[in-house]
């Protein structure tokens, strides 16, 4: 699965949507090769949404997502704040939008760690054999069976608090998915006729492995990827609400959340909002996802 | 184990407003014939169990306040908060040296178990109360022996003449219980306790819930008029509210300032803020560097804006700080010049100290605790314009409160409640670096002041007093051994059906005044 590279075409004069193919996407040898479907397209469109609200914070908003006012605490919204303030005096707008970054930033870096090192250990494993599969799947099994958000939650307190910590949590949990994806996929691909022409022909193993195996096991890592970005986001908003998060004053939703909740019957939005932006980037991963797998024609 | 997971199962249930739970101790029992007098089961909310029943060793609010409807001392703290007056005793005699107290006690007074209580249950309480390591034997240490010449008599040696005595014997810790436990081992005896209180125990759930029932035999006639107390642990500030609401509980303990506005809104519930001896302080350990330095304490201690906390923590139900002795408990001073808000002197303080371009610190906060969370935060960013980069490390609230007792913290936020009517538990506790607690657990250590809390001990007029807890209370203001930061009253949110509830400035209550109408 060698997705070709996306042409910068010139610029077309808008055409009308076309449901299921946008034209200016059109892969090589003429056939719709990067078909986009409505899943993929909503999801990718809210991912967008998020991210340009991350990056574009400073231009969207005039306040400083971490200057106290006290004398402005907790005010409505309007006059300048559009989501009001916290009980610090900070704009929750722009604290909205800089968590966008943190959480989104550090969702997806926790799942790189774990996407590498699972799929090298799976990869190996699923072409070796032997005892180093053994051991392997033995430790997966041992990990499979605790909680991964209670381990998670266990390994953060241990660790103590810290964009660390997060990453070796994560990474220390969450590896054993790809290991076990990849692993399964190696088994099915390394009886495969491209496969064994490819040891034949006396090829070195690490050139089979990288050039010839890794990219045809690749798609379901990847696609497990996108919907473990949304778990590592709701870990980090989870420990975040408990305390153990990014530590502050840098915002992220999940001390937003747990900042409000003592205003909740009189100020909801203060916990409303931020819960909202964490289920519509989880949905808009979600969309990604599936719409990834259906494009792919598996499931 | 099945019992607790039951009662998570009814809280999960009563949480998801199902009506199921609407009878389930809410309404008062139906035995009682109209009215408010007599019957009802009262339950409590509130946002953390209890640590132990040990009197002695105990310094959790939140265990304090259950095991003081058991236990009652000789004497006991009067509703102003500044005095006390006989509760088993009877009256009391001093002798022209100072040195010997003579107690009647009170008689027909009966431990729930049945037995008498005499002066031999009040010596081996004494002795077991002063014979303790790092819990409250401190109020005790001038006590050079206890005796009990005959059944309704107990005579009081002082090593020295010691004039918090009365204060410090209404503490709970000197409270009177049965000879040699009952019979029974010390840790047996404080599973289901024995005392001379309206209450008797029942059971604890732990990490659910607490229940004393009624002692029938209460020596005070006709109280108490509840059936049964229960104390249940409901950490999330709103479910404790809604349980108010609903009538699920009738007591809501210490809901945050933040949610009064709301609750005062509700119909049926009343909102009550009892003036305290509440004080909150942010700690600086001396055994940490540079908090060793003078001008680095009095530096952050001008950094914190108190108006400005008052207003956004407390929403302006309290007072600044200028002393960390508080205006209910005798002997404040009000002209103590307690640092205030001033960035300019800040600085100066800082450009004075051992570290002028600031240093990195970290803050111990309880994870979960609005107050610590804001109050971090707020210190964080006055603190940056110092130069000083504080880092916030947010622990589990029983873990954080054991990291300040062992000194391994650098920064961090504590309170203080009295418990007796005499500043002297307080400043012994904060100031003499001998007493268990080490200052307060800030290791401060001023020989002037240690010298002047041990003279006021032992100084019986009241000029005379005044003037040595004057001194002290300006000195440590100007040592700025820790940051006093606000006054703040005991806010309690309680069902109209709810009546004779008054809570202490030292933050007891006493139940057996309590009545539940329908």
């Amino acid at each position: 699965m060698t997705a070709p590279a996306v042409p910068v075409g010139p610029v077309e004069p808008l055409q009308p949507l076309q449901p299921s193919r946008l034209p200016w996407l059109r892969g090589r040898g003429g056939e719709g090769v990067l078909r986009l479907n409505p899943t993929l397209v909503i999801g990718l469109s809210l991912l967008v949404v998020i991210v340009l609200a991350g990056v574009l914070a400073p231009v969207l908003s005039p306040w400083d997502p971490v200057a106290q006012d006290l004398t402005a605490s907790l005010q409505p919204p309007g006059n300048g704040h559009l989501l009001g303030t916290d009980q610090l005096g900070r704009d929750v707008f722009t604290r909205l939008l800089y968590a966008a970054r943190v959480d989104l930033r550090v969702g997806a870096l926790a799942v790189l760690f774990p996407f590498i090192i699972g799929t090298t250990l799976g990869l190996l494993a699923g072409w070796f054999g032997g005892w180093f599969d053994l051991v392997l799947m033995r430790v997966v099994d041992m990990v499979v069976a605790f909680p991964s958000f209670v381990l998670i939650i266990a390994l953060v307190f241990a660790l103590g608090q810290g964009t660390a910590s997060i990453y070796i949590a994560i990474t220390l949990v969450g590896w054993v998915a790809y290991a076990r994806i990849v692993r399964g996929e190696v088994l099915v691909a390394k009886e495969q006729e491209y496969a064994l022409a490819a040891r034949a022909s006396g090829l070195p193993t690490w050139r089979i492995l990288l050039r010839h195996l890794l990219p045809n096991v690749l798609l379901q890592a990847f696609v497990f990827a996108m919907s473990d970005v949304v778990l590592s986001i709701l870990a980090i908003v989870t420990l975040g609400y408990l305390g153990l998060g990014v530590p502050p004053p840098t915002p992220d939703w999940g001390s937003m959340i747990s900042e409000g909740q003592n205003f909740v019957f009189t100020k909801w939005y203060l916990t409303a909002v931020p819960g909202l932006a964490v289920v519509v980037t989880g949905l808009a991963l979600a969309l990604v996802a599936d719409g990834v797998v259906q494009r792919s024609g598996r499931r | 184990m099945r019992k607790p997971l039951a009662a998570l199962v009814t809280a999960v249930l009563c949480l998801g407003g199902a009506a199921a739970c609407a009878d389930n101790g809410s309404t008062p029992s139906t035995s009682s014939s109209g009215g408010a007098a007599a019957g009802g089961d009262l339950v409590i909310v509130r946002p953390q169990d209890s640590v132990s029943m040990d009197n002695t060793m105990v310094f959790s609010n939140s265990s304090i306040w259950v095991f003081q409807q058991m236990f009652e001392s000789l004497y006991e703290v009067t509703p102003d908060g500044k005095d006390v007056k006989p509760l088993l005793a009877e009256s009391h005699t001093l002798s022209a040296d100072k040195l010997t107290w003579t107690f009647k006690l009170k008689q027909g007074v009966k431990f729930s178990n049945g037995a008498p209580m005499t002066s031999a249950d009040v010596k081996f309480s004494l002795d077991k109360a002063r014979a303790t390591k790092g819990g409250w034997e401190f109020l005790d240490v001038a006590i050079k022996s206890v005796e009990a010449p005959d059944d309704a008599t107990v005579v009081i040696k002082t090593k020295y003449p010691w004039s918090p005595l009365l204060a410090d014997l209404a503490n709970f810790n000197n409270a009177v219980l049965p000879k040699d436990y009952a019979g029974k081992s010390h840790d047996d005896f404080y599973k289901a306790p024995i005392g001379t209180g309206p209450f008797v125990w029942d059971h604890w759930n732990k990490g659910t819930e607490i229940e004393l029932k009624k002692n029938p035999t209460y020596w005070d006639a006709g109280k108490p008029a509840l059936d049964s107390v229960t104390w249940k642990v409901v950490p999330d500030d709103n479910s404790r509210n809604v349980q108010i609401q609903g009538g699920q509980a009738q007591i809501n303990e210490n809901p945050p300032f933040s949610t009064l506005e709301q609750l005062k809104g509700q119909p049926n519930v009343k909102v009550d803020l009892f003036p305290s001896t509440k004080t909150d302080y942010v700690m600086m350990n001396q055994n940490e560097k540079p908090y060793d330095d003078v001008h680095v304490r009095r530096a952050i201690s001008y950094a914190i804006d108190r108006e400005a906390l008052v207003k956004t923590l407390l929403f302006g139900n309290g007072t600044p700080a200028n002393s960390f002795l508080m205006p209910n408990v005798p002997f404040y001073d009000a002209a103590t010049p307690g640092l205030t808000y001033d960035m300019a002197k800040a600085k100066e303080e800082m450009a004075k100290s051992s570290v002028p371009n600031g240093f990195s610190t970290t803050f111990l906060a309880s994870s979960g605790d609005s107050t610590d969370q804001a109050l971090a935060q707020v210190l964080q960013s006055s603190l940056k314009e110092l130069g000083i980069d504080m880092k916030i490390q947010n622990v589990d609230p029983s873990a954080a409160h054991d990291l300040q007792q062992e000194q391994k913290y650098q920064i961090s936020h504590s309170y203080w409640t009295m418990d007796i009517a005499d500043p002297d538990e307080l400043v012994t506790f904060a100031v003499d670096p001998s007493a268990g607690s080490h200052s307060f657990y800030t290791s401060y250590d001023n020989p002037q002041v240690i010298a002047d809390t041990k003279k006021a001990q032992q100084t019986f007029d009241t000029a005379g007093r005044q003037e040595l807890y004057s001194a002290i209370q300006k000195q440590a203001a100007d040592d700025a051994f820790m940051g006093f930061l606000y006054y703040s009253p005991f806010s309690y949110a309680y069902s109209t059906k709810v009546s004779g509830f008054q809570v202490y400035p030292t933050g007891n209550y006493h139940l057996e005044d309590v009545t539940l109408g329908s």
